[in-house]
């Protein structure tokens, strides 16, 4: 039996789960600042269908990071980094750093070390509980990096986040932003760890807690008290898990659409898995190393207001004010045109005709044009408004579709500039080419198929699509990443994430590379005791001859390997 | 809160184009490694990503736009690799995005690179195999109306293959500083090489003595080729950013630095810049192309320090300096006397100017012997011929004559082209006859 959490921007979706069947879900609202008054409810809802001995894992996907960034609920902390020459990355980052001296090269040589007397005055810059360090390079040799650490906890520090332990990847910005923000979120996200244990105990769960991360995958709440920020955006995480563990996903390239109240998220598939973001997640603002599912998100959903502005000119969203007329709010929505037009069936189908009707009168004389203005010249009798009501309710949803499709071209334009270093990637371009649709979401059935009809795709609505958040952090599976580099001419091997940095002078070949880099996904899923992941398998292999000293043959291999995100069984 | 500076638009189009799965030989320096720490770098500083660029990605260059500018022998497509059509393509891409007004200024940071490689190909010259810079120079004459070009070639190694191009050309001013060709590869590039005899002071030809540094280079930027720009009054700038004047670079002598290349990059503000040589892999490229990005970028690049740079070691030496005066000096008067040194160069030529030359593949190991004729107009530019032939070659003894359309031909001198290419054909000493009409998209033989 699997015990599934979602607190979602809106709702706090509880489900249970037994041998592929959903036997129990609540919906209640997320109740904000105290997530836990939520998270209880949505138990006591589901609590008659759990048997807590049965209970063999429970998965939170949960907003806290996201809304304790939201609200500013956040610990100030120290952010050091050791950036050596190059770009000014000052301007990129939340806060003014800390700068110290110190380079590592690109091939990880040591080119300048920490000087003592900036580490000696360490303690006389601390101004806070919590730092975070950030060394260009040190995914290459994080020595400088884990100097510094050691250096700030003898200072007194409470804790520090370094970036290459956050992420094995090159680039220095998102992983200082990275470990920036993991320092920042993470007294609250102890003290939520806590509230929620708590929470479970009182009803007799003592079944494993996982946490879902943004990448889809999850990790035991123990060890998620030290990386936090990764479980910044998971809301579109489980939402990708659902529609996979809901099967509805095709082998096809595919647009699936989350259709909410206030946004549609646009995410794209291939052979039934969710592509990756570029870099990583956006937090706030700013880019970070935190992998994640490539979702997008606009503003459009059932719930946008549809209002004029001083122009006079039609808006469609972004905003959202309240419900949808015909369930009793006092603005017009696109849910409320969609209403008019007879393609969705909920609330008062007299109060969105009114609302829209009082809006399309103001709007006729302002943007139709001449032609149209004039076929409702001599004044406006009923029908007349009707079919002015109808044009604008129309006219409502072309905008919203356009927007959408606008967002999604955007984001296929990204998937298809993603870097491209060999010829034959040029010569046989690999080109995303949508060929089917998914829709879910409140809004998808009523939306969805002029979503459809404008980009001549075939469309598919999935049932049960209202809890797929909660079922997707209820059955997603354990992951981790690693990065292994070897540079034989060094006969140095780095896995940044791991703090492992040492001479190595056995391997030559990509393919033993690739073979020890599983080895180390294996001994560190066996360290964390995961239980429910997949094997690990290789994401992606560099393999670059060199040449040093103008003639001997070496290599530089990085090897990516990890425990792939999915879902652990299909439900229905 | 820092971010009150972080610029809105994109300021630079960037093109990165390591060809990872390309090389001439395993050890050659034109190897898969090249551009390795380079994309290392820039990965790492994040630059790929900066708000202030825009990535692109290359295109495959269309055999079209090749054969604007080359003929090959036996043909291009023995010669031409797909490598070579994706870094054409790369110099293409960047070159869109800044005629669409995507971007201030782009950069292709392309491999292999094309400035030794001469309107003929009957192999590669100097890692180089079809002239990236040239093409695109072409394509955006065909498809933009650009007319008037200035080509600044700051590659170690004069750019004998651009200057082959463009010799005859008077509207594409090419100017190549780079290390005296007495003392490097390819051994050309003097002063007195300043343009063809309809084209008196479009080629104009700096050689610097080894040892020239930050200070020197950006002397003779200041002093001469920014005033020579000034007055040639160019609608586009292209900078053939060869990175082989760094002091760290094993196949040549200079002593400039990243910061010297990016502060050279600030002051010239080319349009479109374009990767050429620099095989310090390592210790140079990195950084100078970290320099570059910034600056083009419009970013402080003032923090691009190479770790094994050292102040004192790359002093400029005092007779290194005295002698970039000099030569300053000189190219001053003679770009002063270029209008009278025209005149002068066509006084009793007649219609035809003809000349002969002999010109070395280093990588294939063969001769190419030319016979040129340009036909001088009074008062138009003049088709030029090339009667071109190779032996010892891997495809045999090669035996090709070509006649060239310029750019701003009128019907007179299109007719007139094909007249003499029917005529060289009839005494039917060569294997082919080509002509080539950039501004028709033709490439036909006769």
């Amino acid at each position: 039996m699997l015990l599934g959490l979602d607190v979602g921007g809106t709702f706090t979706d509880a489900i249970v789960i037994d041998n592929g069947h959903i036997v129990q879900s609540h919906k209640c609202r997320t109740t904000k600042p105290n997530l836990m008054d939520g998270i209880e409810a949505a138990l006591a809802g589901v609590a008659q269908a759990i048997e807590p001995s049965k209970v063999t894992r429970i998965t939170l996907s949960t907003t806290i990071v996201t809304n304790a960034l939201v609200m500013n609920q956040v610990e100030p902390v120290d952010l050091y980094i050791i950036p050596g020459p190059g770009m000014d990355i000052r301007p990129l980052l939340p806060v003014e750093p800390i700068v110290l001296s110190g380079y590592t090269d690109h091939r990880g040589s040591l080119a300048a070390p920490l000087k003592p007397k900036e580490l000696e005055a360490l303690s006389g810059a601390k101004r806070h509980k919590r730092a975070a360090v950030s060394a260009k390079f040190a995914v290459r040799n994080p020595s400088l990096e884990q100097n510094l650490v050691d250096s700030l906890q003898k200072a007194g520090y409470k804790s520090v986040s370094a970036g290459a332990q956050l992420s094995g990847a090159l680039n220095f910005p998102r992983r200082t932003i990275s470990a920036y923000f993991n320092s920042v979120v993470q007294s609250t996200f102890q003290g939520f760890a806590t509230a929620v244990q708590q929470a479970l105990h009182r009803y007799g769960l003592t079944a494993p807690v996982y946490i879902l991360k943004a990448d889809g995958g999850s990790l035991p709440l123990a060890h998620m008290q030290a990386c936090p920020v990764e479980t910044a955006f998971t809301g579109p995480a489980a939402s990708v898990l659902g529609m996979v563990a809901l099967q509805s996903m095709p082998k096809e390239m595919t647009v699936a659409l989350d259709m909410g109240g206030t946004t549609t998220d646009i995410s794209l598939w291939q052979g039934g898995k969710p592509l990756m973001a570029r870099g990583g997640a956006m937090i706030q603002q700013y880019p970070s190393a935190v992998r994640s599912f490539a979702v997008s998100s606009v503003g459009i959903g059932g719930e946008s207001a549809v209002t004029l502005n001083d122009k006079g000119q039609l808006q469609v969203g972004p905003e959202r004010v309240g419900p949808s007329m015909a369930l009793g709010g006092t603005v017009p929505t696109l849910g409320d045109a969609l209403i008019v037009l007879g393609k969705a069936q909920y609330g008062d189908v007299a109060k969105a005709w009114a609302g829209l009707s009082e809006l399309a009168k103001a709007w006729q004389g302002s943007e139709l044009r001449p032609s149209e203005v004039s076929r409702f010249e001599g004044g406006l009798s009923e029908t007349k408004v009707d079919s002015l009501t109808l044009a604008l309710a129309k006219q409502v949803v072309t905008r919203a579709v356009t927007v959408i499709t606008d967002g999604l071209a955007t984001a296929i334009g990204r998937e298809n500039k993603l870097p491209v270093y060999v010829v034959r990637d040029i010569v046989e371009p690999h080109i995303f080419k949508p060929q089917q649709l998914v829709a879910v979401g409140g809004t998808a059935a009523s939306l969805a198929p002029f979503v459809a009809e404008a980009l001549d795709l075939p469309l598919e609505i999935p049932a049960n699509a209202p809890v797929a958040n909660a079922v997707g952090a209820a059955v997603a599976k354990e992951t981790l990443m690693i990065t292994v580099h070897l540079d034989t001419a060094k006969g140095v091997l780095v896995v940044p994430e791991l703090g492992i940095h040492e001479k190595h002078k056995g391997l030559h070949a990509a393919s033993e590379v690739e073979a020890l880099a599983l080895q180390y996904v294996k001994q560190e899923a066996e360290r964390l005791g995961l239980s429910n992941a997949a094997e690990g398998h290789i994401v992606a292999v560099e393999d670059v001859p060199i040449i040093e000293g103008w003639q001997s043959m070496h290599r530089l291999i990085t090897v990516k390997a990890q425990l792939e995100p999915g879902v652990s069984l299909y439900v229905k | 809160m820092l971010n009150k500076n972080k610029p809105t638009e994109a300021n630079l189009g960037l093109v990165f184009f390591p060809a990872f799965d390309w090389k001439i030989s395993a050890t050659h320096p034109e190897r898969q490694e090249r551009l390795l720490y380079t994309r290392d770098q820039l990965l790492e500083e994040g630059l790929l990503e900066h708000p202030a660029i825009r990535e692109y990605n290359p295109l495959l260059a269309s055999w079209q736009d090749i054969k604007r500018v080359h003929v090959g022998a036996p043909s291009l497509e023995k010669w031409v690799t797909e490598a070579h059509r994706v870094s054409v393509g790369g110099a293409i891409a960047a070159a869109e995005a800044v005629m669409r007004g995507e971007v201030k200024r782009a950069f292709s940071l392309v491999r292999p690179p094309g400035h030794h490689a001469m309107t003929m190909v009957h192999g590669i010259r100097g890692f180089c195999t079809v002239n990236v810079e040239a093409i695109m120079i072409a394509y955006l004459r065909r498809h933009y109306g650009v007319q008037r070009v200035a080509i600044v070639d700051t590659d170690v190694h004069h750019g004998d293959g651009s200057q082959d191009v463009f010799y005859h050309d008077p509207d594409t001013l090419f100017i190549s500083f780079h290390q005296d060709g007495r003392t490097l590869y390819p051994g050309t590039g003097f002063m007195y090489e300043y343009g063809g005899p309809q084209a008196v002071g479009s080629t104009v030809n700096i050689p610097l003595p080894p040892g020239t540094g930050d200070e020197g280079m950006l002397t003779v930027l200041q002093e001469l080729v920014l005033p020579m720009l000034a007055d040639f009054k160019p609608d586009i700038i292209i900078n053939s950013a060869g990175q082989d004047n760094h002091f760290s670079d094993p196949l040549a002598n200079m002593m400039v630095t990243a910061k010297g290349y990016a502060k050279l990059t600030d002051l010239l503000q080319a349009d479109i810049a374009v990767l050429e040589g620099g095989y310090s892999v390592q210790e140079a490229l990195p950084y100078v192309n970290t320099g570059i990005v910034l600056s083009m970028a419009g970013l402080d690049y003032s923090q691009v320090v190479e770790p094994a740079f050292d102040e004192y070691s790359n002093r400029q030496r005092g007779d290194v300096s005295q002698r970039i005066e000099g030569i300053i000096k000189q190219w001053q008067q003679q770009w002063q006397r270029r209008h009278e040194m025209q005149v002068d160069a066509l006084l009793g030529l007649g219609d035809y100017w003809h000349d002969q030359r002999q010109i070395y593949y280093d990588e294939t190991g063969i001769s190419e012997y030319r016979q040129e004729t340009i036909r001088l107009y009074p008062d138009k530019v003049g088709w030029h011929s090339i009667d071109s032939r190779s032996d010892r070659g891997p495809f045999g003894s090669q035996h090709v004559f070509a006649t060239f359309i310029p750019w701003q031909a009128d019907e007179t001198v299109r007719r007139d082209a094909y007249e003499a290419t029917w005529q060289a054909k009839k005494e039917g000493k060569a294997q082919r006859y080509v002509v080539v009409d950039p501004m028709k998209d033709i490439q036909e033989e006769l």
